[in-house]
């Protein structure tokens, strides 16, 4: 078991996993609290659309993606202040503009599909060094926003009205959380894919979720719910030569399932 | 001369082009506890959002400590607000403990436990808020705002939901409170021993401003029938019974 820890590409996928298994779900925690589910899952295929228009536009694609996601967000919250539709709706109309206009733009960019699904069912197993120093670097940050933000997306996410009476600018609380979290979704993409990141974002969360009655419980369980779930995915994957980003995606599962069946009374 | 905390100057509130309320003018004295009243859709709540700055102003003007309501600023830390019900997910897991201390970052463990004390909700300190009912949850809103030490508080019918025992007791609570910590307080309610029994001023509204002043001038049998409809018979609640 330990000799794999012997290869480089074992130990860049294993700090890797771990700092994203731990950092993605602390952001998680408010995603699933303010149901934002879908919100993730949009600036996820929003990278779609990005990627393509990077090719078409001969610009770098990273900036390019995360500008586009940017633009999603900014497109998202503008509409959801604009109008009186509900969020999940405001959410699936731009999931869709950016879907239409990805497959419209796969049309036109014949032969390029290979790049792009390599983006964005990425392979943690392949990460390079300067990866994982992305990874450290976006972890660390991450966690910093996330603490920072800490007392007022809970103050939004109990009342949005009391919190705004009280002084809290709640427009400004949630454009800065869905930048980070757009951010965030559209880094992790290359590095370890759709799947992973949105299984990170929820399941982590959504268990510790079942086994906590305070928010503070919540976030830490949701964090090692990611950190034990990155290391045994990424051991199974090793021992039964499957893929390890899914390894990694039904070990969260499996957490999620046992806190169900355990779930505190009440 | 008198000290005008609140000024409501012919206020008129529009969403979605239909005209909520129209026209209301409205002064709170320093100390003073103002009844809103008015029967179901009459922009009670519409007329406290606005006064809050929670919603765009059509016509007309309010100002707060002398400020306006759009320029607040730091101001707002001297603004309580007890909302109608606390909307939230009843399966967040969040103690009362964490709630307090999200709204009041800088309360020690110590002040939140006194005014947990002081509405007489202190056992509930690591309660999840979701296993709370409402009107011990609408006491924790109470210590929540009495932590940050308001000189206004704002109440949106904040004992719907509650029993008549219930109901009376939390309005004790409010007026023990205005008096100790000098709190001038503007309450919704469609309870009408609410309003003669604690209110120094009423406001009748029905989208216009029918009547304003201390309740047993402003409040006679007509015009509660042209508040609340020419059908309306007043009874007296054996549990409202002095």
């Amino acid at each position: 078991m330990m000799e794999i820890l012997q290869y480089p590409f074992f130990q860049r996928a294993l700090i890797a996993s771990v700092l994203l298994g731990f950092s993605l779900p602390l952001i998680g925690v408010f995603v699933v609290t303010r149901r934002l589910s879908f919100f993730s899952e949009a600036i996820a295929h929003s990278a779609f659309t990005g990627l393509a228009l990077s090719a078409l536009l001969m610009t770098p694609a990273m900036p390019t993606v995360i500008a586009f996601a940017m633009l999603v967000t900014l497109a998202i919250v503008f509409t959801l202040h604009r109008t009186e539709i509900p969020t999940d709706t405001v959410i699936g109309v731009y999931l869709a503009l950016c879907a239409g206009a990805g497959i419209l733009l796969l049309g036109v960019l014949q032969g390029y599909q290979t790049g792009l699904f390599q983006f964005l069912f990425g392979d943690i197993l392949a990460l390079a060094w300067e990866d994982v120093w992305l990874v450290v670097v976006m972890c660390v940050g991450s966690v910093l926003a996330v603490l920072a933000m800490w007392n007022a997306l809970l103050r939004v996410s109990v009342h949005r009205e009391m919190a705004m009476a009280m002084g809290t600018s709640a427009a400004r609380v949630d454009l800065l959380f869905l930048v980070l979290l757009a951010v965030m979704v559209t880094l992790s993409l290359k590095l370890i894919g759709i799947v992973l990141v949105t299984a990170m974002l929820l399941l982590p969360a959504a268990a510790a979720r079942n086994l906590t009655h305070s928010f503070r419980g919540m976030a830490l369980l949701a964090c090692v719910i990611g950190g034990v779930s990155s290391v045994l995915g990424l051991y199974a994957s090793y021992w039964f030569g499957t893929a390890s980003g899914a390894a990694i995606v039904v070990t969260a599962a499996v957490m999620f399932i046992l806190s169900v069946l355990f779930r505190r009374g009440g | 001369m008198a000290d005008i905390v609140l000024d409501v100057n012919s206020v008129s509130v529009e969403i979605g082009g239909a005209r909520l309320i129209e026209d209301i003018t409205l002064q709170v004295e320093r100390g003073s506890t103002v009844a809103i009243i008015g029967p179901n859709g009459a922009g009670k709540t519409t007329l406290l959002r606005a006064v809050l700055g929670l919603v765009p102003l059509a016509s007309g003007s309010i100002t707060l400590f002398g400020v306006p309501i759009t320029q607040l600023g730091d101001l707002r830390k001297r603004v309580g607000y007890v909302p109608q019900r606390l909307e939230y997910d009843r399966y967040l897991p969040l103690t009362v403990k964490e709630m307090l201390r999200a709204y009041v970052p800088q309360a020690s463990s110590a002040s939140i436990e006194a005014a947990l004390q002081e509405v007489g909700v202190h056992r509930m300190l690591h309660h999840p808020i979701g296993k709370l009912s409402g009107g011990q949850l609408q006491r924790v809103v109470i210590a929540l705002n009495l932590l940050r030490k308001p000189e206004i508080l704002f109440l949106d019918e904040p004992a719907t939901g509650v029993d008549i025992e219930g109901e009376s007791r939390f309005y004790d609570i409010i007026e023990r409170l205005r008096e100790q910590h000098h709190l001038t307080v503007v309450l919704v309610s469609h309870d009408l021993s609410v309003v003669t029994r604690y209110a120094s001023q009423v406001l009748c509204m029905n989208r216009r401003l029918l009547c304003f002043g201390p309740p047993a001038e402003a409040l006679d049998a007509e015009m509660i029938r042209l508040v609340y409809g020419q059908d309306t018979t007043l009874y007296a609640h054996r549990e409202h019974q002095p």
